[in-house]
């Protein structure tokens, strides 16, 4: 299967696409990124960020999910994620193809299965990294619980998750909306940011475009979001 | 595999490269099947330094996904013909 990626960069005005596997985990028909720019105080130095609105349109199940630009925080919102038994019930269809079928109630189980993200990119002001928030709802509106969440992550995120639990993915009010959203702990950021963009010159102040996608390319695995190669291409 | 591109047969060079506290390996490069995944890499490297936690990433700049192809990452960020990965011992979230 292969997926559309567009990717839009307003700064130079250049535009490429480019068409990539599916990752596992989001079911992702066509990627926009819209490139924003956002002023962010990282340290001392105010850097010009320019920060990612990433948007989507899934084609497969005809929602179109928007970008929101809301102030203080960056969201993808509605991104739809298979749960495990939805998958489970793909499969029981295909070797059962012969046997007649409600139609009606094979959409009913697919909506009620349907698992929704949104994430949250905020800046924490205490630590002065990115934060990733997120929460998940069925179709319904109900909100997933942890133990729903977890059967959606990747592998690698769960194992981190049973070993430490609370220094990893907890639930904390969402800085701008109030309401309880999962997040990633902050703590450590720094320190593997530091790693990540240890190659720069130090005199040169890191570009933000870079910044966020080397974040983004760490967060992103632990929740199963696959960043294009493409975006992390320095020549860009 | 005849429909298979040229490209993604090739062998890759990876260089393993040591960063914070990280012992460094005796052989730090080896060679690998374009077509393997990055996860083959992050494997190989949890078990010669009997690690579970490990923070893999490329050219200074991200950390891949294991699901990437190592061909799509040596076309993208590879020079010198190898691709240079940076590991470090340690990631901490909280």
């Amino acid at each position: 299967m292969l997926h559309l990626m567009q990717m839009i960069l307003p700064r130079n005005g250049r535009r490429s696409t480019q068409i990539f596997p599916s990752g596992h985990g989001f079911l992702v028909r066509e990627w926009v990124f819209h490139v924003m720019s956002v002023i962010f105080s990282l340290g001392n130095a105010y850097f010009f960020i320019l920060l990612l609105n990433i948007s989507l349109l899934n084609l497969n199940c005809g929602l179109v999910c928007k970008y929101t630009q809301a102030e203080g925080y960056l969201a993808l919102e509605n991104m739809n994620q298979l749960s495990a038994s939805e998958a489970l019930t793909d499969d029981e269809n295909y070797s059962a193809e012969e046997e007649p079928f409600d139609n009606a109630t094979l959409v009913q189980s697919y909506n009620d299965d349907m698992h929704i993200y949104d994430f949250h990119i905020v800046y924490s002001f205490s630590y002065r990294v990115p934060v990733l928030y997120f929460r998940g709802y069925r179709c319904d509106g109900h909100p997933l619980l942890l133990c729903d969440i977890e059967r959606d992550l990747p592998p690698y995120s769960l194992k981190i998750q049973n070993e430490s639990k609370w220094t990893f993915m907890t639930q904390e009010e969402h800085p701008y909306l109030r309401r309880p959203w999962y997040t990633l702990h902050p703590c450590g950021t720094s320190d593997w940011m530091k790693l990540l963009l240890g190659g720069d010159l130090p005199s040169k102040s890191p570009d933000m475009l870079h910044y966020l996608s080397a974040w983004l390319s760490v967060v992103g695995q632990t929740v199963g979001l696959r960043i294009p190669l493409e975006l992390h291409d320095k020549s860009i | 595999m005849a429909a298979e591109s040229p490209t993604s047969d090739r062998k890759v060079v990876v260089h393993l490269r040591a960063t914070g506290d990280a012992p460094i390996l005796k052989q730090a490069k080896f060679k690998i099947s374009g077509n393997d995944k990055f996860s083959k890499v992050i494997e190989f490297l949890r078990r010669q330094l009997h690690r579970d936690t490990l923070f893999v990433y490329v050219n200074s700049a991200f950390s891949p996904n294991p699901d990437e192809l190592v061909i799509d990452l040596y076309n993208n960020f590879g020079f010198d013909g190898k691709l240079v990965v940076n590991y470090a011992s340690s990631m901490a979230w909280g």
